[in-house]
C-alpha cells in the first residue's frame, strides 16, 4: 500500500461538514472510539467503524469517504450518538456526509435505484391489486399512487 | 560549567551581622526577575537586581552586578556577602536576603528527532516568537500552510508546553488557510482550562496524532522535512511535508551553583534549591534568606511563577514562630572544632570562629546539632533539653500504670497524629513533643528508661516529609543504636521503637503504642 500523501487531502473537508447541518459535532472528536463499540453494523460489518470515517473526514479524506458504500451501511440507531462523550452526534453526522456525497454526485446505486422507484410509484414498491384486494377484504380504501407528488417534492 | 567544590562548610569566618535586613539582592534575567524587584521595592526594600545586561530590556546600574558572575553566597540571613567576579575584578555586595528568581534554561529537542534548527523547522520559543508578527508566516494565497508540532514523542512532555502549543494553535487558526498538526504521544491537559482549551482548537480545525509505539519518522529531504507515520486510528501508512515543523523544549531550571553551594542540603535536591517534600512548599529554601522563585524551584507554569511572587514578600514578611525560643548555645570549653554541626545542620545555620557559632534568626531550633554534637558542647541550655529530662521525670513519676510508655512526638507528625485523637489515648501513654524527631537523642531515650519508663516510642515524619530534611532518619538512626544498647546490657531491644508518622495516620499511631504495650506486658 502506498503512502497517503497528507499534503494532498482536504484540510477544508472538515469544515464543510460541519457547516451541513447535523456535521457541526465532528470536530470535536477526540478518538475515545466509544461510538465504534456501541455500533451494532461495526460488530458484523468491520468496514464499518464510525471512529475511522470521523478520522478520514478529519483528514481530508474526501474521495475515500464521499465515494464509499460504507457510508450507507448506518442504520440510524443513534448508538454512537448515545454514548459519546463529546457529544459529536456521529447518526446526525452520517446525515450530513451523506447529504454532501449525493450534492456531489456520490449515490450508490441502491440509493439510485430506490430513487427510481420513487418517481414511478410515489413509494419505494409498486401497489398492484395484489394489495388492493386484501385491503378490500379488510375494509379498507384502495390505494393509489401519485408519483406526480414526489416529482415535486423531489 | 565546571563544578566547583562546594564551600559551604566554610561558611565560616563571616561576622555575624544583620544590618542589611532591609536589603535583597534578586538574582534575575527576564520580566520574572523585574516583576520581583519592583514588588519588593513597592514593599519599602531595597532591592539590587543582578541580572546580564544584554538579556536586559531596561539596564539598571549596567554591569554592577551581572548575574552570571556571581560566583559565591556566604554568611546568614541579613547578612549574606555575595561575590561577583567581574574582569573588572572581584564586587561583593552585603545583602540580608538573595532570591533566584532567574528565568529557565530552555533547550530545544531538535537533536533528539535528529533535526536541525532552521527557519523551516523552529523551536517552540522561535516559534511563538514568528507568531508575534504573524505576517511573517510563509502563508500562500491558494494553497494551505501545513504546521506540525513535534510535543513528547521522545520524552513525556508536561502541561506547561501543551499549553503553549495550544496559544499557537489559538493564535495559527485567526490566519486563513493554515492546518495545524500535532503529533504527540499524551495530551497533557492537567493544567488550568486546558482540557477546554484542547477541545477548541479541535474545533477550529488542529488535528492531533497520539503515538501509543513508535512515532513518525523525520527524514530530510531536499524539499524540506518529512513526518512518515502510521496513522495512529486508521492503521494507514501517511506522509506530511510540513511548512513548518515546531520543535518542542527542554525546561531546565537556571543555572545556581553558588546558590546550590549555600543551601547545604541542596545537594540532595540539586538541581533545585528546595527539596522534593510537602514541607517546602512555597519560596523557601532550608537556608532562611535564600528563597527561589519560578524556574529555580522547578515551576515553570507562569500562572504559579506569578503566586510565587507574593510568596516571596510573605516569606520576607513572615513571623518565624520558634524565634521566641532560644536557639541553642556552644560552650566554647568543649568546642573542639570538629564541624559535626555545620556538616549536620540541614539550615547551613552553623559557622565557626574560635568555636561553632549559631545564627539564630537562620537556626529553626530542630535539634539535629544538639543531639549530634560529640562533645555535648551544644545545648538548649534556657529551655529544651533540660526540660525534655525534667518532662520525663515529672511525666513518669506521676503515671502510676504499669507498664508506662513514653512517646516522643514530633511536633509536626507524631504529635498531629496525637492530636487527632483528641489527646484521648490511654493514660499508659507520656507524650512528649518536640521539635523534630532529630532533637530526640541517646540521652533522652535512656533517660526515659532511667526515670521509670517501660518502653520508648519516637515518632517522626515519614521519609522525604521532615521539615529538617533529613531530622527524621537521625533520630531512626539514634533509637537504632538505642536497641544495640539495650540488647547488650540483655534488654529487649523491641521495646524501643521508631514510627513514621503524619497529622492523618493517627491509627498507626495507637497501633505502634498498642504493640509496645503488649510487648511490655508480656515481659511482665
Amino acid at each position: 500500500m502506498s503512502r497517503i500523501r497528507v499534503n494532498d487531502l482536504d484540510p477544508s473537508f472538515k469544515h464543510r461538514v460541519a457547516s451541513r447541518p447535523g456535521g457541526e459535532g465532528i470536530k470535536v472528536c477526540f478518538g475515545c472510539k466509544a461510538c465504534t463499540a456501541a455500533c451494532p453494523i461495526e460488530a458484523v460489518h468491520k468496514r464499518y467503524d464510525p471512529r475511522k470515517i470521523i478520522r478520514m473526514a478529519l483528514l481530508g479524506m474526501v474521495k475515500e469517504v464521499l465515494e464509499s458504500d460504507f457510508i450507507w451501511l448506518c442504520s440510524s440507531c443513534y448508538g454512537c450518538q448515545e454514548v459519546c462523550p463529546q457529544n459529536v452526534r456521529f447518526t446526525e453526522v452520517m446525515y450530513a456526509i451523506k447529504n454532501l456525497a449525493v450534492s456531489e454526485g456520490c449515490v450508490p446505486p441502491g440509493l439510485a435505484g430506490q430513487k427510481n422507484l420513487l418517481k414511478q410509484h410515489g413509494r419505494l414498491y409498486e401497489v398492484t391489486d395484489f394489495e388492493n384486494e386484501k385491503r378490500e377484504k379488510l375494509g379498507l380504501p384502495r390505494i393509489r399512487e401519485h408519483p406526480e407528488d414526489f416529482e415535486t417534492l423531489l | 560549567m565546571k563544578r566547583r567544590i562546594p564551600e559551604s562548610v566554610f561558611l565560616g569566618r563571616e561576622p555575624l551581622s544583620k544590618d542589611h535586613m532591609n536589603k535583597v539582592l534578586v538574582l534575575g534575567g527576564d520580566r520574572l526577575g523585574r516583576e520581583v524587584t519592583k514588588r519588593l521595592e513597592r514593599e519599602g526594600y531595597d532591592v539590587i537586581l543582578a541580572e546580564d545586561s544584554a538579556e536586559c530590556c531596561e539596564p539598571r546600574e549596567p554591569g554592577r552586578a551581572p548575574v552570571s558572575m556571581l560566583s559565591r553566597v556566604r554568611g546568614f540571613v541579613g547578612g549574606f556577602t555575595a561575590s561577583f567576579a567581574t574582569p573588572d575584578g572581584d564586587r561583593t555586595e552585603r545583602v540580608g536576603y538573595v532570591i533566584a528568581a532567574q528565568p529557565a534554561r530552555v533547550s530545544a529537542r531538535h537533536s533528539r528527532y535528529g533535526l536541525t534548527r532552521t527557519d523551516r523547522t523552529p523551536s517552540l520559543s522561535d516559534f511563538e516568537a514568528l507568531l508575534k508578527t504573524p505576517e511573517r508566516l510563509p502563508v500562500r494565497r491558494q494553497e494551505w500552510l501545513h504546521v506540525a508540532f513535534l510535543l513528547g514523542l521522545e520524552q513525556e512532555s508536561n502541561p506547561v508546553v501543551f499549553s503553549r502549543v495550544l496559544w499557537c494553535i489559538e493564535n495559527l487558526c485567526s490566519i486563513r488557510n493554515t492546518q495545524p498538526y500535532v503529533f504527540t504521544r499524551h495530551i497533557k491537559v492537567a493544567g488550568a482550562g486546558l482540557e477546554e482549551r484542547y477541545r477548541n482548537c479541535r474545533e477550529k480545525g488542529a488535528l492531533f496524532f497520539k503515538f501509543d509505539g513508535s512515532g513518525p519518522v523525520v527524514v530530510e529531504e531536499q524539499d524540506g522535512p518529512r513526518l512518515q507515520f502510521v496513522e495512529p486510528m486508521l492503521g494507514m501508512e501517511m506522509e506530511l511535508i510540513p511548512d513548518l515543523l515546531i520543535v518542542d523544549e527542554d525546561l531546565e531550571p537556571p543555572e545556581l551553583t553558588p546558590l546550590l553551594e549555600a543551601v547545604p542540603t541542596a545537594i540532595l535536591s540539586e538541581p533545585f534549591l528546595q527539596p522534593d517534600s510537602p514541607r517546602f512548599p512555597g519560596v523557601e529554601t532550608p537556608k532562611a534568606g535564600i528563597l527561589a522563585v519560578g524556574p529555580a524551584r522547578g515551576v515553570f507554569d507562569p500562572d504559579v511563577v506569578a503566586s510565587d511572587i507574593e510568596s516571596v514578600v510573605a516569606a520576607l514578611k513572615k513571623d518565624r514562630y520558634w524565634l521566641d525560643k532560644a536557639a541553642p548555645e556552644v560552650d566554647p570549653s568543649k568546642c573542639t572544632l570538629c564541624l559535626t554541626c555545620i556538616r549536620l545542620c540541614p539550615h547551613g545555620a552553623i559557622t565557626f570562629r574560635d568555636a561553632a557559632e549559631i545564627d539564630p534568626d537562620s537556626c529553626v531550633r530542630c535539634g539535629i546539632c544538639a543531639a549530634e554534637c560529640p562533645m555535648q558542647a551544644i545545648t538548649f541550655s534556657s529551655a529544651e533539653d533540660v526540660n525534655i529530662i525534667e518532662m520525663i521525670r515529672d511525666g513518669v513519676a506521676c503515671m502510676n500504670t504499669s507498664p508506662t510508655i513514653v512517646a516522643f512526638l514530633c511536633s509536626r507528625s507524631g504529635a498531629q497524629a496525637h492530636e487527632a485523637w483528641g489527646h484521648s489515648l490511654s493514660p499508659a501513654f507520656l507524650t512528649i513533643v518536640v521539635r523534630c524527631a532529630g532533637t530526640v537523642d541517646l540521652s533522652h531515650i535512656l533517660a526515659a528508661f532511667r526515670h521509670g519508663a517501660d518502653a520508648v516510642l519516637v515518632g517522626g515524619c515519614f521519609r522525604g516529609n521532615c521539615a529538617s530534611v533529613y531530622g527524621n532518619v537521625l533520630g531512626e538512626q539514634r533509637v537504632e543504636h538505642a536497641r544495640q544498647y539495650l540488647t547488650q546490657a540483655g534488654i529487649d531491644a523491641s521495646l524501643v521503637k521508631f514510627v513514621s508518622l503524619a497529622g492523618n495516620t493517627p491509627l498507626r499511631l495507637l497501633e505502634s503504642l498498642e504493640e509496645l504495650y503488649a510487648a511490655c506486658r508480656a515481659r511482665g
